[in-house]
C-alpha cells in the first residue's frame, strides 16, 4: 500500500515539474494557460474529472484522471472548480505557479453517501429508487410516539396514514409505493443492519436516537428478496462524534389540544329536531302518544330543574307506565326511573387538551481506537381522554459504541433498551355508548347530584364507566442488541459479520371492575355493570397475559471493492444469513374476584368451577435463510451497473417449495458528467436511472400450513356438568403447493440539480406487478373445508413520484422550498373472478383498484308533489319492487288522501342504464344503476416544505395533503352522519339549518326523518354520488420557529456550547371538504380507538449542547 | 479466506435444515387419534351442531324456522314462496347451510376414517356411533331443504372426484340417514343419568327418537307425493318401531305427569302451567315451585345451558316477546270440549279482548299473552312468585291490546338478558308420541282408542287435566264430524309451535296449497277502538329497554277486514308453490361443479 502511494507521489512530482516548465514557455499571450491539480481537501486524491470553467464564459476543461489540468484564459479570469460531491469553489486564476485546489467534501444533496442493503452507496452512483430523510425530520416536532409519525409528506412514494390517535396505539400504517397485495403488507424494517420483528417495533424505538432512514423502493429491495415486495426501510441510529465528549440536552413540552371532531347537538336541539323527523316520519302528523316523541318534547320545554324523577310521581309502579308529570303521561320506557335535561355534551365530557413531554440526554465522542454515543431518552404522552388512567411512557437507553482492535478488526455495538407503558381505561369500549362508540342522547349527566355514576336505563354513563371500571395496563420492554465485526482481509476485501439479538417482552394486566350506577337524585341503584360472578365477556375479571418473542439474526458477507485503471470501479458483495423468531404467549384470566380492590390472578372466589379461570398460550416460530450477494460496475463515474439477487428459504413452505430467488438489475447515466452536457453550464448534477427487479412476499401464508393440525377448543357444549373440550381440525386443508408472492418492480428516473445545485429534484415512475398473489380458490361446498390459498391473483400497481427543492439566499437569509408529490393507482387483474359487487365500500373486485365505492347517481331531490308523483309513477308503481329501497307508495288513512312512500325534500336517483327501473346490479357485468364511486385509496399524496434561517433565527413550515379520496362512511360512524338514524344516539349539528323544506330547496340534507322510519333514512343516506364525501384535504402538518442562541454570548458561560429553543406547532390548520365533522384523515369506519380525536400540538423546545 | 469458505459452506448444508419447523402449540394430526379419548375429545365438537337458541323465530330465521310458517304472519320471501335462487347460501347461526353442513360432515367422515386403523374398535365404538349419528342428523338436514344431495362419505382432499359428482337420490339419502342411525344405536349407552359425567350425550334412545323423526318425515314425504307405497310403509313402520321403543323404554315422561315424577322431582306441582315452566326451567328458581332441570324427563337430547357455567348468550325471552302469532294459529285450539272453534257451542267469539280466551285449552294462555294480565322478565322479573301486588309491580305492566304476543320461551325471573339458561330441546318426548300417533295413523289409515291415548291424549291432557276437555278419540271425530289426520296434525302444531317443526311438516304433508297459500288471516281486534297499531310487529332491540313496545308512530293500516272485523295484515297472497317444497341450490355450488341439477322449478 505504501509503495503505491510512494509511486503516486514520485509521479506527482514529476508532473508539477513537467508544467512548471510547460508555464514559462507559454506566459506570454494575453491569454494565458493556468495548470494546476485539483485534490481532495481531505484525503489528497486527486478529484478526477472535476471540471473548471472560466467564470462568466462557457470556456471549461476536466481534470485528468491525475486531478490536473490545463486551461487557457484570459489574464483577469476567476476560475470555478466543481466536482460532484464537493463544494464548488471560484477563484482568481493563478498563472504564476500550478494552483493546488483543495475541494472539501460536500455533504448535502445527491453528494452523501447512502445507506443501502448491506452496503452504503454514493449517492451519485445509486442507481435504485432510494430516498433517505435525516434526523432533521424528528427535530423540533414535540414528543414523538412513532417515528413514522414524522415521515407524512416527507419522502415521496411514502404514504403514512395514522388511524388513531391513543397514546401508543396509534396504529401508523405506512405504504411504500401502495399496494402491492390484498394480504397484508408492511415494508420490511432493518435497523442498523438487523430486521425488525414487525413495524410495532417502531413503537418503542426514541425519534432522536435515528440519524437517518433510507427506503428502498424499487427494485433496489431485491436484495432483501422475499420480505421485499412491499419495500425495505433502513434506519440508521446515530453514532459517535469525533472529538471530545459532547453532551446534548432535548427538551421538549407540547400541548395537546383538540381537532376535528363532530360538533354534537344540545338537548334542545335534539328534542326540536326529533319532534320534526318524528312527525315527517308520521306523514306530518305528530305522533303524540309515541314515547320517543313525548320525550323529545320535553326536551323542547324542560322542567327549570331539568330534572324530573319519575319514582317520585303519583302512580309510579315500577315504571314509568301511566305515570303522569303535569297532567300529561311520561314516556312509559320501562327501565328508565328519570329524565334529565342538563346541556350536556358528551364529546366534550369525554376529551380535552392533555400534556406531553420528552426529555433526551446524549453523550458522545470518540477517540483513537473508538468512539461512543450513549442516550436517555423519557417520553411521557398525555391522553386527551379526561377519565381514567390515560396514557403512554417510553423510557430509552442506547448505548452504540464502536471499537478499532487495530487498522483491520472493528467492532460495533449497539444496545438499546426501551420500554413503553401504556395505560387506558378497561371499560372505554363497553357496551352500546361507551367513549368509543356514539354515546347516548345529549342531556344525560355523566354523575349523579351525589357524584355517583349515572344510568338511564341501560345508557351507563361513559366517563364513569372509563373512571370506575378498572385500568388495562401495557408493557412493553425492548432490548436490541447488534454487533457488527468488520474485518480487512486486504486493502479491498472486507469480511463483515452482524449479529442480532431482539427480545420483546410484553406483560399485560387488564382489571374489569363493577360499576355500580344510580339514577340523578342518588338515591336509586339502577344497574350495576360488569356484573359479578359469570363468566362471560360483561363481567368483572382480572387478565395478564406475557409475550416473549427473542429474535436471532446471524449474517455474514465478504465485499470486494477495487477501482481499475482509475475508471473501472468494481465491487463484489456476497453473503448469506439464517433468521429466527420464536414467540411466545400465554393468558390467564380469573372471573369473580374475592375483591376489586385486589386484582390478584389468585383471589377468585369461584377459581375452582369450570370457566372461571381461562388459560391461553401460543407458541410458534419461523426461520428464513437466504443467500445474497451484489456486483456494481461503474465506469468514469458516469455509467453504473449493478446486479444483485437473493436465494431466500423459508419455514413457512414446505421443503421443496422453500428456495426461491429474486433479483434485479439496477442502471444508471449520470449525464451531467458527458462533456456535452457539462459544457451546457446548466446542470450540476443530471441522470438517468432504470431498475427492473423481482421481489416477493409471503403474507397470507401461516407458519405451518403445510401440515396438517389439530385445534383445541375449550368451552363447547355443556356435557355432564362441564363445558366440553373438543379437537377440531383446522378449517383449511393443508397446502403442498404454495410459493412466494413475486411481485416485479420496475422504475425509470431522473435526478436533476440546476443552476449550481439551487434547484434539485428527482421524478420516478413506476409499475409494480404482483402476479402470482395468494387467494382464496373455491371448492364446491361438499369439500367440507376451506381450501388453502393459492397463487392465482394479478394485481398492478402503478404511479410516480417526484420531489423539487429549491435552496439559496438573500444575503444573510438562506431559505429553502422543497415539495413532494407522491401518485399511484392500482387495479385487480385476476381475483379469481370476483366479480360481485355492492353499494358502498367493495375491498376486491376484479378489474378494478382495491376499495371502491360503487352507488347510485344522485339526481337532485324532489321539490314537489307533482316530481314526487312522477317520480313514483316511473319507479315505484303499485305491485312492483325494487332493490334500492325506494318505498311503493299506497293511500293513508291518517291523514287522508296523503300518499306513503317519498316526499318532497327526498333524494332523487338517476337511471344510469336506462331501462326505466332503479336497481342495484349484483356484479360489475350487471352493475344496474351502480356507478363506481372512487377509492378509499388516497391519490395525489404531497408536501410542501419551507425554510427560512437567518442571524441565529430558523423558520419551518410543513404543509401536507391529499388531492383525492373518496370516504363513504361504513360501520356505527355513518350514524353521525345520518340525522336520527340511530333515535337516541348523539348525531352533529351539521344538519342544523340546512334541511330541505320549500324555503330551502337547496339544503344539502332531504328531510329528516328518524329511526322508526330507517326505510327512507336507508333509501335517502344510501351510498350514491351526493353521500360519498371528497376526502381531499391540505394540512399545516408543523411549523417551527427558533432561535440559536450566538455562540459568541455563550463563550463566557464555558460551559454551554449550543443552545437553541424553538415553538413548533403541528395540525395547526386544515381545509377539508369532509362535512360531516370528522378529520379528513380518518378512516372511513372510525371504529373503535379511531375514535381518538386527533389534536393539533404546541410544543415549547429546547436544545442544549454542553 | 479459507476460514470464510469453510464457514459459508457450513452454512449452506445446515440451512435447510435449520428450516424445518413444526408446530409447538397444536395437536398435529399424525399424534392424535390414538386413544380412546382422543376420539370422545374430537365427537365432544359434534354436539355443537345441535339447533339451539339462536334460531328460533325472533332471534334469527334458519331454514326450519317457524317464522316462515302459516304460524306467523307472512312467511317472509322463503314462506311466501318468492325467494329467489341465492348465488351463495345465507348463514343462519348455528342452523346450516350447505357449506357449513358438508363441513360437519366432513369432521364426521374424519373421525370414521381414523377408527378403520384403530387397532381395538370396541373402544371407540360409542364415538364411531356418535359419528354416524350426527352424520345423519347433518344429512337429514340436507335432505329436509334440498332433497337429495351429493353422499361424501370420506374425508375428500383437493382431487377428490367426489367434489365434482353428481348429487344422490333421495331414497339414498334418506337409506344413509337410516342406515347410520340403525348402526349406531346398538353402540350407544342405554341410558345416562342425569348426575353423570356424559349427561348430554347421545344415547340409544335419541337415536331411535331421531330415527322415529326421519322415518316419519321421508315416509309421509313420499306418501303425499303417490310414492313407492311399500317404501313408504316400510319407512312409516320404522317410524313406529323407534317411537314404540322409546316408549316403552321407560325412561322418559311428559313433564308435570305422574309419570315423571315416578322418575324423580315432582313437576305435577306446576298444574296446568307445567308445560309453561318447562320451556323456561332453569337450575335457579325460574317458576313458582322452584323445580329444576332434575325433574325433566321430558327432553331426549338437548342443547344444554347453566346459568352459571353457559348462559343463552342471545336475547332468548326479549326476542321471542317480540314475536306475534297469527289469528289462525290461536284458532287452532281447541275448546273444553275438544271440539274446534268453529263447532264448539263453549267458543266466546271475537266480542271482547278477553271473549275468545274462554273455555279454550289450557295450553293457549301459556302460549300467546293475553290482555290485561301481567307478564314479567328481565329487570322487570317476579320477586316473590306469588302474583300479588308486588309481584305485579315489578312486572312489565299489563299486556296491551296489540294482538297476538308470544309467551314461550320468556323467562320470568329477574335476570340479565341473554344470561337465561334453560335448555333447548332437540328432540322431546312430547314429539316422539306425537310421531307415533301419526306414523300409525298414516301407515294404517286408523288409529285405535288405545293408541290415541298412550299417545296423543298424553300429550292433549298434560295441561287440561282439570278443564274436563275431553281425550281425542275415534267417537270424538265421528260423532262430530271431525277428521282424525286433521286433530293429530292439530295437536303436533299446538304443542311443538315455535320449535321449529311446522314449516318442515307442511312439506312433507304436502299442504302448502291449503296451508300457506291463503292469506293468513288478521290478527288484531274487531272490536277495538283503541286500536293504535297493525299487528304483529317486528320491533328490534337497538339499546334501551325503551324500544320494546309496539310502535305507533306507523300510519293506521288501511288492511282489509276479515268477515270478524279482524284485519288481514298477509294482504300479499303467498305464492307458494311446487318449487318452494325444495330450497334452490346455490347457484354458486352449480358453477363450481356442473354436475350438479338444480332442484325442479327453480
Amino acid at each position: 500500500m505504501n509503495v503505491f502511494y510512494q509511486t503516486k507521489h514520485r509521479i506527482l512530482r514529476l508532473f508539477a515539474v513537467l508544467l512548471l516548465i510547460a508555464c514559462a514557455v507559454t506566459a506570454s499571450a494575453q491569454n494565458k494557460t493556468v495548470t494546476g491539480k485539483i485534490i481532495d481537501a481531505g484525503t489528497g486524491e486527486a478529484v478526477i474529472g472535476a471540471t473548471v470553467l472560466a467564470v462568466g464564459t462557457s470556456n471549461g476543461v476536466a481534470a485528468d484522471l491525475n486531478g490536473t489540468f490545463k486551461i487557457v484564459v484570459p489574464a483577469n479570469a476567476s476560475l470555478q472548480f466543481k466536482s460532484i460531491g464537493y463544494t464548488s469553489v471560484t477563484v482568481a486564476a493563478d498563472f504564476d505557479k500550478p494552483m493546488i485546489i483543495k475541494l472539501e467534501p460536500s455533504n448535502k444533496g445527491l453528494e452523501e453517501v447512502v445507506v443501502v442493503g448491506y452496503g452504503q452507496q454514493k449517492r451519485a452512483t445509486v442507481s435504485g429508487a432510494v430516498a433517505t430523510v435525516s434526523s432533521k425530520v424528528f427535530q423540533d416536532r414535540g414528543p414523538i410516539n412513532n417515528p413514522l409519525e414524522s415521515l407524512q409528506g416527507q419522502v415521496p412514494g411514502v404514504v403514512v396514514t395514522r388511524t388513531s390517535a391513543q397514546p401508543g396505539r396509534e396504529n401508523w400504517n405506512f405504504q411504500i409505493r401502495g399496494a402491492t397485495s390484498t394480504n397484508t403488507q408492511d415494508p420490511l424494517i432493518v435497523l442498523d443492519g438487523v430486521a425488525l420483528v414487525n413495524n410495532a417495533e417502531l413503537n418503542s424505538i426514541n425519534p432522536n436516537d435515528i440519524d437517518n432512514i433510507s427506503f428502498l423502493k424499487d427494485a433496489a429491495a431485491s436484495i432483501y428478496g422475499a420480505r421485499a415486495a412491499f419495500g425495505v426501510v433502513l434506519i440508521t441510529t446515530k453514532k459517535a462524534k469525533s472529538g471530545k465528549m459532547d453532551v446534548q440536552y432535548l427538551s421538549t413540552i407540547s400541548q395537546k389540544r383538540l381537532g376535528l371532531q363532530p360538533i354534537l347537538i344540545n338537548n334542545r336541539q335534539w328534542g326540536q329536531s326529533l319532534k320534526e323527523a318524528l312527525t315527517n316520519d308520521n306523514y306530518g302528523v305528530a305522533p303524540t302518544s309515541y314515547l320517543w316523541y313525548q320525550l323529545a318534547d320535553l326536551a323542547t320545554h324542560p322542567p327549570d330543574s331539568l330534572y324530573i324523577d319519575i319514582t317520585k310521581l303519583p302512580g309510579y309502579a315500577g315504571s314509568a307506565n301511566g305515570v303522569l308529570y303535569n297532567g300529561t303521561p311520561l314516556p312509559s320506557f320501562g327501565d328508565v326511573k328519570d329524565f334529565t335535561f342538563f346541556d350536556t355534551n358528551m364529546q366534550k365530557m369525554l376529551w380535552g387538551n392533555a400534556t406531553s413531554t420528552q426529555q433526551d440526554l446524549s453523550f458522545s465522542g470518540s477517540g483513537d481506537r473508538g468512539g461512543y454515543r450513549v442516550s436517555l431518552g423519557y417520553l411521557n404522552d398525555g391522553s386527551q381522554l379526561k377519565w381514567g388512567l390515560n396514557g403512554n411512557q417510553r423510557y430509552n437507553l442506547r448505548l452504540n459504541h464502536s471499537y478499532k482492535f487495530s487498522d483491520r478488526v472493528n467492532l460495533e455495538t449497539n444496545i438499546s433498551l426501551e420500554r413503553n407503558n401504556i395505560q387506558q381505561p378497561t371499560l372505554y369500549s363497553y357496551g352500546g355508548y361507551s367513549a368509543l362508540s356514539n354515546y347516548g342522547q345529549p342531556g344525560l349527566p355523566a354523575f349523579t347530584s351525589k357524584g355517583q355514576p349515572y344510568a338511564w336505563g341501560t345508557v351507563y354513563s361513559a366517563p364513569a364507566l372509563l373512571k370506575y371500571g378498572g385500568d388495562n395496563k401495557e408493557s412493553n420492554s425492548r432490548a436490541l442488541l447488534n454487533s457488527t465485526f468488520t474485518y480487512n482481509f486486504a486493502k479491498h476485501l472486507t469480511f463483515t459479520a452482524v449479529t442480532g439479538y431482539h427480545v420483546w417482552y410484553q406483560d399485560s394486566r387488564i382489571q374489569q371492575k363493577q360499576v355500580q350506577f344510580y339514577n340523578y337524585a342518588g338515591n336509586l341503584l339502577i344497574q350495576t355493570n360488569p356484573i359479578n360472578g359469570g363468566n362471560g365477556g360483561s363481567n368483572t375479571f382480572y387478565n395478564r397475559s406475557n409475550i416473549t418473542e427473542p429474535y436471532y439474526n446471524l449474517a455474514g458477507r465478504v465485499s470486494y471493492d477495487n477501482v481499475f485503471n482509475k475508471v473501472h470501479a468494481v465491487g463484489v458483495m456476497l453473503g448469506s444469513s439464517y433468521e429466527r423468531d420464536e414467540y411466545n404467549y400465554f393468558t390467564t384470566r380469573t372471573y369473580n374476584l374475592g375483591s376489586d380492590d385486589i386484582p390478584s390472578l389468585g383471589t377468585g372466589v369461584t377459581s375452582g368451577t369450570a370457566g372461571f379461570v381461562t388459560n391461553g398460550e401460543t407458541q410458534n416460530h419461523y426461520a428464513l435463510g437466504s443467500y445474497f450477494g451484489r456486483a456494481t460496475y461503474t465506469y468514469n463515474s458516469k455509467y453504473n451497473l449493478e446486479v444483485q439477487g437473493r436465494y431466500d428459504g423459508s419455514s413457512k413452505f414446505i421443503a421443496d417449495k422453500r428456495w426461491k430467488i429474486f433479483g434485479s438489475v439496477l442502471g444508471s447515466w449520470l449525464i451531467s458528467e458527458e462533456p456535452f452536457v457539462k459544457n451546457l453550464n446548466i446542470f450540476s448534477t443530471l441522470k438517468l436511472r432504470a431498475s427492473y427487479g423481482t421481489t416477493g412476499s409471503q403474507s397470507g401464508i401461516g407458519l405451518y400450513d403445510y401440515l396438517q393440525s389439530l385445534n383445541v377448543n375449550t368451552g363447547g357444549a355443556l356435557l355432564g356438568n362441564n363445558l366440553a373440550t373438543s379437537v377440531t381440525t383446522t378449517g383449511s386443508l393443508v397446502s403442498l403447493n404454495r410459493t412466494w408472492e413475486t411481485v416485479v418492480k420496475k422504475n425509470l428516473a431522473l435526478d436533476f440539480g440546476i443552476l449550481n445545485d439551487h434547484l434539485s429534484g428527482s421524478f420516478d415512475i413506476y409499475r409494480n406487478q404482483n402476479n402470482n398473489m395468494l387467494l382464496n380458490q373455491l371448492y364446491p361446498g361438499v369439500l367440507g373445508a376451506s381450501a388453502p390459498t393459492q397463487n392465482i391473483g394479478t394485481l398492478h400497481t402503478w404511479g410516480y413520484e417526484g420531489s423539487l427543492t429549491w435552496r439559496s439566499n438573500i444575503g444573510k437569509l438562506t431559505y429553502s422550498i422543497s415539495g413532494t408529490i407522491t401518485d399511484n393507482q392500482n387495479k385487480l387483474v385476476h381475483f379469481g373472478g370476483a366479480n360481485v359487487i355492492g353499494p358502498g365500500y367493495n375491498a376486491t373486485v376484479e378489474g378494478y383498484p382495491l376499495g371502491s365505492y360503487f352507488g347510485l347517481k344522485y339526481g337532485g331531490k324532489l321539490q314537489t308533489q307533482a316530481e314526487v308523483d312522477a317520480y313514483n309513477a316511473q319507479y315505484a308503481p303499485t305491485g312492483s319492487t325494487n332493490n334500492i329501497g325506494l318505498p311503493i307508495p299506497s293511500a293513508l288513512a291518517n291523514p287522508a288522501g296523503q300518499m306513503s312512500g317519498l316526499r318532497p325534500g327526498d333524494n332523487k336517483f338517476v337511471d344510469v342504464n336506462g331501462d326505466g327501473k332503479l336497481s342495484i346490479g349484483g356484479t360489475t357485468a350487471d352493475k344496474g344503476d351502480l356507478v363506481y364511486l372512487g377509492s378509499d385509496n388516497p391519490r395525489y399524496s404531497y408536501g410542501l416544505n419551507l425554510g427560512l434561517q437567518w442571524n441565529g433565527f430558523d423558520f419551518y413550515s410543513i404543509f401536507q395533503g391529499v388531492g383525492k379520496r373518496a370516504v363513504l362512511r361504513t360501520g356505527s360512524s355513518a350514524n353521525f352522519s345520518v340525522p336520527f338514524l340511530s333515535i337516541f344516539q348523539g348525531q352533529t349539528t351539521s344538519y342544523l339549518g340546512n334541511v330541505w323544506s320549500p324555503e330551502n330547496p337547496d339544503a344539502y340534507y332531504p328531510n329528516l326523518h328518524s329511526a322508526q322510519n330507517n326505510g327512507i333514512n336507508n333509501y335517502n343516506y344510501q351510498p350514491s354520488t351526493w353521500r360519498v364525501q371528497n376526502g381531499a384535504y391540505v394540512r399545516l402538518k408543523n411549523v417551527v420557529l427558533g432561535y440559536t442562541i450566538p455562540k459568541s454570548l455563550l463563550a463566557h458561560t464555558h460551559a454551554i456550547k449550543g443552545l437553541r429553543v424553538y415553538f413548533s406547532g403541528s395540525d395547526l390548520w386544515e381545509k377539508t371538504y369532509i362535512h360531516d365533522g370528522w378529520d379528513p384523515e380518518v378512516t372511513r369506519t372510525v371504529a373503535g380507538n379511531e375514535r381518538y380525536p386527533f389534536y393539533r400540538y404546541l410544543t415549547l423546545g429546547v436544545n442544549v449542547t454542553f | 479466506m479459507l476460514v470464510i469458505g469453510v464457514a459459508f459452506g457450513f452454512t449452506i448444508m445446515s440451512c435447510n435444515k435449520t428450516l424445518n419447523l413444526k408446530p409447538l402449540d397444536q395437536l398435529s394430526d399424525a399424534a392424535y387419534f390414538k386413544t380412546p379419548t382422543d376420539y370422545k375429545t374430537f365427537a365432544n365438537q359434534y354436539y355443537g351442531y345441535l339447533k339451539n337458541f339462536t334460531t328460533i323465530n325472533g332471534l334469527s330465521d334458519n331454514p326450519h324456522s317457524d317464522g316462515r310458517s302459516d304460524l306467523f304472519g307472512g312467511g317472509g320471501v322463503y314462506g311466501s314462496g318468492t325467494n329467489i335462487v341465492p348465488v351463495t347460501e345465507a348463514s343462519f347461526g348455528n342452523a346450516g347451510n350447505w357449506t357449513v353442513d358438508y363441513g360437519r360432515i366432513r369432521a364426521a367422515n374424519y373421525l370414521l376414517d381414523k377408527a378403520v386403523s384403530y387397532p381395538r374398535p370396541a373402544e371407540i365404538a360409542q364415538y364411531v356411533a356418535e359419528a354416524k349419528f350426527f352424520r345423519a342428523y347433518t344429512y337429514f338436514d340436507l335432505l329436509q331443504q334440498y332433497g337429495g344431495v351429493p353422499l361424501i362419505t370420506k374425508p375428500l382432499d383437493l382431487t377428490s372426484p367426489e367434489l365434482f359428482g353428481a348429487r344422490a337420490t333421495r331414497d339414498q339419502v334418506a337409506d344413509l340417514i337410516i342406515a347410520d342411525l340403525q348402526a349406531a344405536i346398538p353402540a350407544l349407552p342405554v341410558s345416562l343419568s342425569a348426575n353423570s359425567a356424559d349427561f348430554g350425550r347421545v344415547t340409544q334412545m335419541a337415536a331411535q327418537a331421531f330415527l322415529s323423526r326421519v322415518a316419519l318425515y321421508e315416509g309421509t314425504w313420499q306418501k303425499f307425493r303417490s310414492g313407492d307405497a311399500a317404501r313408504y310403509n316400510a319407512l312409516l313402520d320404522k317410524s313406529i318401531a323407534a317411537s314404540a321403543a322409546v316408549m316403552a323404554s321407560n325412561q322418559y315422561a311428559l313433564f308435570g305427569t305422574a309419570a315423571s315424577n315416578a322418575l324423580g322431582g315432582n313437576s305435577t306441582v306446576l298444574g296446568d302451567s307445567c308445560l309453561k315452566y318447562l320451556f323456561i326451567l332453569e337450575n335457579i328458581k325460574s317458576n313458582p315451585a322452584g323445580i329444576t332441570k332434575t325433574a325433566n324427563h321430558e327432553y331426549i337430547l338437548s342443547t344444554r345451558y347453566d346459568d352459571v357455567l353457559k348462559p343463552a348468550n342471545v336475547f332468548v325471552s326479549r326476542s321471542t316477546m317480540a314475536t306475534g302469532v297469527a289469528q289462525k294459529f290461536v284458532n287452532m285450539f281447541l275448546c273444553n270440549d275438544g271440539l274446534p272453534v268453529e263447532k264448539s257451542p263453549q267458543f266466546g267469539g271475537f266480542q271482547t279482548y278477553l271473549s275468545e280466551f274462554q273455555n279454550r285449552d289450557n295450553r293457549l294462555k301459556y302460549t300467546i299473552k293475553i290482555t290485561y294480565q301481567y307478564y314479567w322478565y328481565s329487570i322487570n322479573g317476579r320477586v316473590n312468585w306469588t302474583g300479588d301486588a308486588a309481584d305485579r309491580s315489578n312486572s312489565l305492566g299489563p299486556a296491551k291490546p296489540y294482538g297476538y304476543g308470544n309467551q314461550k320461551w320468556i323467562s320470568e325471573r329477574q335476570l340479565v338478558d341473554g344470561k337465561e339458561s334453560e335448555d333447548y330441546p332437540v328432540i322431546r318426548y312430547a314429539e316422539v308420541l306425537l310421531n307415533y300417533a301419526e306414523a300409525v295413523y298414516e301407515r294404517n289409515g286408523i288409529i285405535s282408542d288405545a293408541d290415541l291415548n298412550k299417545s296423543v291424549n298424553l300429550v292433549r291432557l298434560r295441561c287440561n287435566a282439570t278443564n274436563g276437555m275431553p281425550g281425542l278419540t275415534n267417537a270424538l271425530v265421528n260423532t262430530n264430524n271431525l277428521d282424525m289426520r286433521t286433530e293429530i296434525r292439530r295437536e303436533r302444531t299446538i304443542e311443538l309451535y315455535d320449535e321449529d317443526f311446522r314449516f318442515d311438516d307442511i312439506k312433507r304433508w304436502h299442504s302448502g296449497t291449503t296451508d300457506l297459500v291463503t292469506n293468513v288471516g288478521g290478527t288484531a281486534y274487531g272490536n277495538a277502538t283503541a286500536f293504535v297499531s297493525p299487528w304483529p310487529v317486528l320491533y328490534k332491540y337497538t339499546g334501551t329497554q325503551a324500544e320494546l313496545g309496539p310502535d305507533p308512530v306507523k300510519p293506521v293500516p288501511t288492511n282489509a277486514k276479515d268477515a270478524n272485523g279482524n284485519l288481514i295484515l298477509d294482504q300479499t297472497a303467498r305464492l307458494f308453490g311446487e318449487k318452494n317444497y325444495l330450497y334452490p341450490l346455490p347457484s354458486q355450488q352449480i358453477t363450481l361443479n356442473p354436475q350438479l341439477t338444480q332442484n325442479p322449478g327453480w
